[in-house]
């Protein structure tokens, strides 16, 4: 019997086209975003409106990851943005390579701004490095304000918390500085923002944001 | 929830190892695994094992060894293991050192026979 040491990741490989998705990415000038959240947060909905305000500043598109369906490539594409939708089929998350493989997609020519839409889950996406140039996790105040201390990977990996449909507090036990307390306790250095997809409250730091690391890509 | 496509990886890495140390057998896989990581091992294992039946990896053990995770200095690019997430460095002060994703299930070691 014999022992051999290595030193090497299980997902090395999604790594390695992660790296070239972000080669690729930073060679085009494109700023990228990772979405990540639990299904129904608003990931969807917040790319509408991402879609909606990119029209006519700056060239965007959308990649949407679900199990099955279409739906959220034609919302998106509804709102004015080009979108394709990836279907994971038995997979909870995206990864790498499927990102790698629609880079030369036509609907992806000359963009600055990708929005990449995860499939709804808190723990899987959270391992996958896409390539992108920051994890945005999102929450709903229709969910627990504990999400943060129940599921901290992907709020230490994440640059920015959305915490979406705040004009549901008043129905809700969801408590803001709750949440907020927790994701601080998880991850210190994580942005935090709040915002309203469906009254538009709080949407214009989210533009600005984007805009300033458009400005910085 | 991703144990699948990580048992994948995982036998598309020992499959080439076990290619390498030939004629020697590869009999075990030594993994590290942080808690963040969010895998359940036998979950892994029961993808390796449906993967690597009638192939050279058949009856390859998995060790799992639980270590904290990995944060690194922003500044001074020291790193500690830490259950929770330190505030600072304790080098140079700066706040909030980053979580190394890279640690999150590494492959330690392999036995060959």
């Amino acid at each position: 019997m014999a022992r051999i040491a290595y030193k090497e990741k299980v997902l090395s490989k999604n790594d390695e086209l992660a790296a070239e998705v972000r080669k690729r990415l930073a060679s085009r000038g494109v700023f990228a975003l990772n979405l990540i959240s639990g299904p129904g947060a608003g990931k969807t909905s917040l790319v509408e409106r991402t879609a909606a305000w990119a029209k006519g500043r700056v060239r965007a598109a959308a990649l949407s990851g679900d199990q099955a369906t279409e739906n959220d490539a034609e919302r998106i594409r509804s709102a004015g943005i080009p979108a394709l939708q990836i279907t994971t089929g038995s997979e909870c998350h995206l990864n790498a390579g499927r990102v790698l493989d629609l880079l030369d997609c036509p609907e992806l020519s000359g963009i600055r701004l990708l929005l990449i839409e995860n499939v709804g889950n808190l723990i899987c996406p959270a391992a996958y490095d896409l390539g992108e140039a920051a994890k945005v996790a999102v929450l709903s105040v229709a969910e627990g304000d504990d999400k943060p201390l129940k599921y901290p990977a992907l709020f230490q990996r994440a640059e920015l918390l959305v915490i979406n449909k705040v004009d549901l507090l008043d129905f809700t036990d969801f408590r803001l500085e709750r949440v907020i307390t927790n994701a601080k306790h998880v991850a210190p250095h994580l942005g935090v923002m709040t915002l309203s997809c469906r009254t538009g409250e709080g949407l214009e730091d989210w533009y600005q944001w984007i805009d300033e690391r458009l400005r910085q890509t | 929830m991703h144990e699948l496509a990580v048992a994948a990886s995982l036998c598309e890495w020992a499959l080439g190892r076990a290619r390498e140390v030939g004629p020697q057998r590869l009999v075990a896989i030594e993994l590290e695994r942080d808690p963040l990581s969010g895998l359940n091992p036998e979950a892994v294992e029961f993808g390796f094992q449906a993967m690597s039946a009638d192939t050279e990896l058949s009856g390859v053990r998995l060790e799992w060894v639980s270590v904290d995770p990995t944060y690194v200095c922003r500044s001074c690019g020291r790193s500690d293991r830490s259950v929770a997430p330190p505030r600072s460095c304790h080098t140079c002060g700066e706040p909030f050192p980053r979580l190394r994703r890279e640690d999150s299930l590494r492959i330690r070691s392999i036995e060959v026979d």
